[in-house]
């Protein structure tokens, strides 16, 4: 059952993705990975507040947030592995600018969101 | 169909992630690493480079199970948000030193694994094109030989 709940959380993390993706990156993404980094700080920014929001509650009134929304649609929702494979692209094509700012920024403002969320959700 | 292939890929990625950082519980609990998180990201990280350089170059393959295996099955498999999260508890705990070691691999190990798996697409590709162009000569041969 926990295996089914993350497996549809999980559909729904890589289908929003996909479609913020389609929409965003067309766009953008010749100069910059917009699309991948926004996916990451909003991402980021949930987790931090659902895991303090959920924190003190009993585990099986929140098995739904926990498993299906945190470890399946967030973590499908945002991604490593585009985010490593668009930074060498840019260095492939010299962007060594935007290289540096979206690897810098992605960090930064990824762990400042999630930080900000952790706050946030305790209230 | 392209949605359905992202669908297919995100349950059995979202589904995997959650296996392997079962298999590695026990290790992150006795040393305070998050090291589930880091193994994964750097296995995706690979892997996707790897598969889209030579999906894109050298494979003859369906743009559905492309997207289903990158966007889909591998970009649900890592991870950003759990990263983030699990440095800020890092942080929290005042773990200083853990939380710049993570953040240092997770970033930088990370896009080395991506070019990485870049170089070793490139290297198959150039086995490949060589492989062929060898094939070729030896039919050339043969066929002179046959017509002589």
């Amino acid at each position: 059952m926990e295996l089914i709940i993350i497996g549809v959380g999980g559909i729904a993390g890589a289908l929003t993705r996909f479609g913020i993706g389609q929409v965003v990156g067309s766009y953008y993404f010749k100069r910059f990975p917009l699309a991948t980094f926004l996916i990451n700080v909003t991402g980021s920014f949930l987790l931090g507040f659902s895991t303090s929001h959920i924190a003190g509650l009993p585990m099986s009134q929140v098995i739904i947030e926990h498993d299906g929304f945190q470890i399946g649609f967030l973590g499908a929702y945002t991604t490593h592995s585009t985010f490593a494979y668009e930074s060498i692209r840019l260095v492939e094509d010299g962007e060594w600018k935007n290289f540096f700012i979206y690897l810098a920024g992605s960090a930064v403002v990824g762990l400042l969101s999630c930080g900000i969320g952790y706050i946030l959700g305790a209230y | 169909m392209s949605y359905f292939a992202v669908a297919v890929g995100g349950f059995l990625g979202a589904i995997s992630r959650f296996g392997v950082e079962q298999c590695f519980a026990g290790l992150v609990r006795s040393t305070g690493f998050p090291w589930g998180t880091l193994i994964i990201n750097l296995m995706g990280c690979f892997v996707l480079s790897l598969f889209l350089t030579v999906a894109l170059d050298l494979l003859v393959i369906s743009p559905f199970i492309r997207l289903g295996v990158a966007t889909g099955f591998i970009g649900a498999f890592t991870t950003f948000s759990t990263f983030s999260l699990e440095t800020v508890q890092l942080l929290q705990k005042h773990q200083f030193g853990y939380a710049g070691l993570y953040l240092f691999s997770s970033i930088f190990l990370c896009v080395a694994m991506s070019a990485f798996g870049l170089v070793v697409a490139r290297g198959i590709e150039e086995f490949h094109a060589n492989k062929q162009q060898k094939e070729e000569s030896v039919s050339d041969v043969e066929a002179q030989k046959v017509w002589s």
